[in-house]
């Protein structure tokens, strides 16, 4: 596209700048192009390289209309609804340029940082509300504080960015699009906790997003945000970037830890807990990329100024990730407390299908399945919890009414068995025999669906980790809301 | 303190060193057992004995079958006996209702992914997977099970995604461990070797 561009502005024998920024968000839009006029920027999408002539045509240089223009980007209604805080920068910057990034208020947090103690840092953060962004849901601040409190010749900054949930890309897009936040993000937590060393641990899937981090902490390197002297304090940070091999259980932190060490990447118990005896035995701090990323505003604007958004016990703005079978899927900044109908329907535009919406899975693969009666579900972390769900890292995967939500159930059940990494009973076997009960309810056997039930409570309470014991939520709520689904007797007689 | 050495018996998970005596209830005993005790050894100085089968005394817990899960006032869950370290004031409760159904459940998936073999097999009468079937009570086997590791090596693995790679490692892990507690004990002459492994 950029080449195109080029192309068509040199036999114009025009002059322009083409700068590659990151993701806006706006998927069904993408490509998106943004052309800098005296109105603001103004965009146009979603662009293919055949359009480029009819756009230099309709004089898209100076905001031109066109069939495929869509106003002053930044008044896009489903950019003007959100609170970006995390994503401010995202698809406005140059994802490369140290100059951009302190031009949109970057170092910001760490400068208000490197002038404080550690245990104020720690108590700005945990005053903040801030929680763990990757799915539990643990308050950042108490998590560092522990490393912080640890006796230890050495602590690390884990990042986990080995993001495999479906239907998720907030953190590709951070890394992608605005990767200095994320590491400056984990230079404040390392000093926070008297860290020396961090890793962001991604997956192999994700070529782009490990390249620009890797050149962004080079330049990092160079400006002296990191090494020996970081921003020309005392304190010293630096890091690099680790690929995993493709196991979804590897996100799971402790499995995560393991494959870092170099080892197969089982779940560890806990406790010891990884803040006490975390990667190598050290204090660890393992953090998901949404919290780190977050924690640059939080250093710059005050803990009350995040602490104020949101509802209840969730505070601050959750990047919620709409995807599916969705009109307008892409990457939604808000506050904690829209309710799932909110997003599906008025921001999310409803089923790009245009059949109406029979289940929003929310949570990733472990996420349950909502009907349309939840609706009006809040999007925070206890109101999911009391309707038998999870945000998880915020993914909203929307489907229509030709969803068979018994092949849902199979789903998760046939990638618990792929994915699980074989060490606890209930997930190992236990998802072996989920399938085959799933597939016994599929044939008829009504007598299944109360094995099924069982199983799903072994497996809840018995395994190690969330792999096992979460993948009863998406059974269990496919079971629950849509029971005719689970009638094949029925089904077959009529 | 008794001596493991001189009892053919399994605390489950090695003795803690450290002097600082620690005092928690399981199942309504009081007992005292050294600070970095787990729960399932407190439990058996106390004379309970909390079902297991990957956990033993000559090695650190591993916390995989998910038998010896207990429940614990104040806290959520039902944590593994032997990873769960003891705490000061701690009340155990290592048999509820809760605790009989899920013990059971995990021990059906274990034996829906055995030949039920027993009559024929050299280890019959001497088998801690039979004993532990036997103290938890299991009598049928709900599933139906098509996809087993035995059934999936016999066929030469005919489907990638069968269940027997995950099964054979974490057997294989069970056995190492197994053999690397024969060796131990073979090194420990002072100590009366169990039964061998299978």
């Amino acid at each position: 596209m950029a080449a195109a561009i080029e192309r068509e502005a040199s036999a114009r024998n025009l002059d322009v700048t083409i700068i590659r920024n990151g993701s806006r968000g706006m998927l069904w839009l993408e490509t998106l192009v943004e052309v800098r006029t005296d109105k603001g920027r103004v965009a146009y999408g979603p662009v293919k390289a055949s359009d480029v002539p009819s756009l230099f045509d309709a004089g898209f240089l100076t905001g031109g209309d066109h069939r495929l223009a869509h106003g002053v980007t930044a008044e896009i209604p489903f950019l003007k609804g959100q609170t970006r805080l995390t994503f401010a920068r995202c698809g406005v910057t140059d994802p490369l340029s140290l100059e951009d990034y302190r031009h949109y208020k970057g170092l910001k947090g760490l400068e208000a940082a490197v002038a404080m103690t550690p245990a104020e840092i720690v108590k700005q953060v945990t005053d903040s509300g801030l929680r763990g962004r990757g799915g539990a849901g643990f308050p950042t601040g108490i998590k560092w504080k522990t490393v912080a409190d640890a006796k230890a010749d050495q602590k690390y900054i884990v990042c986990n960015a080995d993001e495999g949930d479906s239907g998720t890309f907030a953190d590709r897009m951070i890394m992608e699009g605005d990767p200095f936040v994320l590491i400056e993000g984990m230079a404040i937590a390392a000093i926070a906790v008297g860290a020396t060393r961090g890793y962001i641990y991604t997956r192999s899937e994700y070529p782009h997003a490990i390249a620009i981090m890797q050149d962004a902490i080079a330049i990092a390197r160079r400006e002296g945000i990191l090494g020996e002297s970081v921003l020309g304090s005392s304190h010293a940070f630096d890091m690099e970037v680790r690929v995993g091999a493709g196991a979804y259980v590897c996100g799971e932190e402790t499995s995560l830890l393991n494959s870092l060490e170099g080892k197969r990447g089982i779940v560890r118990a806990k406790p010891p807990l990884p803040a006490l005896e975390g990667l190598f035995g050290k204090p660890t701090v393992v953090n998901n990329v949404m919290s780190l990323a977050s924690v640059p505003v939080i250093m710059d604007r005050g803990a009350q100024f995040y602490r104020d958004f949101g509802v209840g016990r969730s505070h601050g703005t959750i990047p919620i990730q709409l995807a599916g079978n969705l009109k307008h899927g892409g990457l939604y900044e808000t506050a904690f407390g829209l309710t799932l109908g909110e997003l599906v329907n008025d921001i999310g535009g409803g089923t790009i299908s245009g059949r109406p919406v029979k289940a929003v899975q929310v949570g990733g693969p472990l996420g349950a399945y909502f009907p349309p009666a939840l609706f009006d579900t809040i999007f925070d972390y206890e109101a999911f919890a009391a309707a038998g769900g999870l945000i998880g890292h915020a993914g909203v995967v929307v489907f229509d009414d030709t969803v068979d939500m018994l092949a849902q159930a199979r789903f998760a059940m046939e990638f618990c068995a792929i994915e699980s990494c074989g060490k606890c009973t209930p997930c190992r076997i236990g998802a072996v025999r989920g399938v085959e009960t799933v597939d016994r309810i599929a044939r008829g056997d009504a007598a299944a669906i109360p094995l099924l039930e069982s199983l799903c409570s072994t497996m809840k309470s018995g395994s190690l980790c969330a792999l096992g014991g979460f993948t009863p939520y998406p059974v269990m709520s496919a079971l629950t809301h849509f029971p005719a689904d689970f009638d094949r007797m029925k089904e077959a007689a009529e | 303190m008794k001596d493991s050495r001189l009892l053919d018996r399994d605390f489950g998970t090695p003795a803690a060193r450290s002097e600082k005596m620690i005092t928690l209830t399981v199942d309504g005993f009081e007992v005292s057992v050294p600070e970095g005790t787990s729960v399932m050894r407190a439990a058996s100085e106390a004379g309970i004995s909390v079902p297991k089968l990957c956990a033993t005394d000559m090695l650190d817990a591993f916390g995989s079958c998910r038998l010896c899960l207990v429940e614990i006032e104040g806290r959520a869950g039902t944590p593994a006996s032997c990873t769960t370290p003891v705490a000061p004031g701690m009340v155990v409760h290592t048999q509820t209702g809760k605790l009989k159904d899920l013990r059971k459940g995990v021990m059906e998936l274990y034996i829906s992914d055995h030949p039920l073999d027993c009559l024929t097999c050299a280890a019959n009468g001497d088998c801690e997977l039979q004993d532990m079937a036997g103290a938890l009570g299991l009598r049928d086997v709900r599933y139906e099970a098509v996809d087993t590791h035995f059934r999936a090596r016999n066929a030469a693995a005919t489907s990638i995604r069968s269940g027997w790679p995950r099964t054979r490692a974490t057997r294989i892990s069970l056995m190492t461990r197994r053999n690397a507690s024969s060796a131990r004990a073979a090194c420990a002459p002072a100590r009366k070797s169990r039964a061998p492994s299978p």
